[in-house]
């Protein structure tokens, strides 16, 4: 690495340190404005990460950021990363909106997204610990309501 | 890591945690959903009950239609009925309205109804498709929708409301098998933003005018009488793409129109000066072909760029003549590349 690079600390709201090569956090148009505009003193607060999230977001950007990493392996990793409990994917999907990088807001959205294709209710409510919150006769009263979807 | 953030979240694991996302996000994850699946989690909770209704995007395609067919049995106005329904219910604003009516049987006043609540939704981009026989009429509201972007129209009758009408914020519109039938001649359709337009076989375009001062992309396929004049109120664009039939039919009837307009020295005032690139195709080097390739040439200063196509239905010794006198032709051209393309080519 030359002399040059610079160094970013980021807090997360639990108040744990991330030490990051500026060239890899700023990923983030959020932490890229905030350099740009020459906002940054020695910490960048990121109120609405906690370091469980921000440790998977920045394994994601050195991953994504290594020299001469094949297409095939960033693949491979992609799709291991996604594979989470829904409440991590909650979390990085939050991370990534509050810290704006699109890449991974939008590979989440879509990991979501499949998570539900195909699915009966019961099925989604399982995926996602959805709780059913409708009586028997209020569920029934809405599949009546939209009977044309469930047919 | 015992402290308030990680504890939040295992308290948050028991509720449902993917509906508490802002709105913009679960709109982005749904919004790949076909109609059906969608409007199918309004029984997950009771927070997702209004879910589908307040979701931004409605799209009632093929697909859709053709699944709904097969399964209730639906009596004759009973898809009108359903879109009736899913309307009625819909709340809020809605960015995108995509509708195909070619499997669904339904009048023009159900569609008019169903247009009029869209247009009042502020849409932004409406799709309508239609592939069966029954042409429909444009409804009025569509025209001075002011939120409306993006407009692709499909086998409709195009009767504008009024002796001027108006997009005010139209960016990109799309007639396809449109007939157009205004009360009067030389209609002008105001398009004040418009960047991107496409004609593919329309009917009675010569009725039109087009004013489109920010034009850049303009696209005409196998849309027969279009006149010189058609262009007039287009000089702005900076790319053109035609397939040539259109010219064949143009200039056998306007032939006298054609050089007249090459000749007339107003023609000074209506030249693309703005155009960089065109792209002709099906050329089958009639005169009346190249008089068009040579009027383009002389009045787009900017030009930089053609593409030639010549069609299928020639012979290669035809292309060969071809390519013969459009290199005599273009000689004198420097400025602009001119690439004569062999058919399904890719330049």
């Amino acid at each position: 690495m030359s002399s040059s690079t610079k160094f970013l600390t980021l807090k997360t709201c639990d108040d744990k340190k991330f030490v990051l090569d500026e060239a890899i956090a700023v990923r983030s148009q959020t932490i890229k404005n905030m350099v740009e505009d020459d906002c940054v003193s020695n910490v960048i607060p990121l109120p609405n990460v906690n370091s469980k999230t921000m440790t998977k977001v920045i394994e994601y950007w050195k991953k994504h950021s290594e020299e001469g990493v094949s297409k095939d392996v960033l693949m491979d990793f992609d799709k291991a990363f996604v594979k989470v409990h829904h409440s991590i994917l909650h979390a990085l999907i939050l991370a990534a909106n509050f810290l704006n990088d699109k890449e991974i807001l939008d590979m989440m959205c879509q990991e979501v997204a499949d998570r539900i294709k195909g699915k009966t209710p019961e099925e989604i409510r399982k995926e996602f610990d959805i709780k059913n919150d409708f009586t028997p006769e209020e569920e029934e009263e809405i599949r009546k309501e939209n009977a044309w979807a469930f047919e | 890591m015992n402290n308030h953030c990680t504890k939040v979240i295992v308290d948050e694991n028991e509720i449902d945690k993917i509906f508490d996302l802002p709105m913009d996000i679960l709109d982005e994850i749904v919004k790949d959903m076909s109609f059906q699946e969608l409007v199918k989690t309004c029984v997950l909770s009771k927070k997702w009950v209004h879910f589908w209704t307040m979701h931004p995007i409605l799209v009632l395609d093929w697909e859709f239609f053709e699944e709904k067919s097969g399964t209730i049995g639906l009596i004759e106005n009973g898809f009108s009925k359903m879109i009736d329904n899913i309307l009625l219910h819909h709340v809020g604003s809605l960015v995108k309205f995509f509708l195909d009516l070619s499997t669904i049987d339904c009048n023009d006043r159900d569609l008019d109804h169903w247009l009029l609540c869209e247009t009042s939704k502020c849409v932004k981009e409406l799709t309508l498709k239609n592939h069966k026989r029954k042409r429909y009429t444009l409804a009025f509201c569509v025209f001075d929708c002011p939120t409306l972007t993006y407009l692709d129209v499909t086998n409709f009758i195009v009767k504008p409301p009024s002796p001027k009408a108006l997009f005010p914020n139209l960016l990109e519109l799309t007639l396809k098998f449109i007939k157009f039938c205004p009360d009067k001649a030389n209609y002008v359709l105001n398009t004040p933003l418009l960047y991107s337009l496409t004609f593919i076989a329309c009917n009675g375009v010569h009725f039109l005018t087009i004013s489109a001062p920010r034009i850049q992309f303009l696209t005409v396929h196998d849309s027969h009488d279009i006149y010189a004049i058609f262009f007039d109120n287009l000089s702005n664009a900076r790319e053109l793409f035609m397939v040539l039939d259109v010219v064949n039919t143009l200039s056998e009837e306007n032939i006298d129109e054609v050089t007249h307009y090459l000749e007339d020295p107003n023609c000074v005032d209506k030249r693309f000066e703005k155009l960089e690139f065109v792209e002709l195709r099906e050329f089958e080097g009639t005169q009346f072909e190249l008089l068009f390739l040579k009027l383009i040439l002389a009045y787009s200063p900017s030009l930089s760029r053609m593409i030639v196509e010549p069609s299928d239905e020639l012979d290669v010794a035809e292309v060969l003549n071809l390519y013969e006198e459009l290199r005599m032709s273009l000689k004198a051209l420097l400025r602009a590349k001119v690439i004569i393309a062999p058919h399904g080519q890719d330049v």
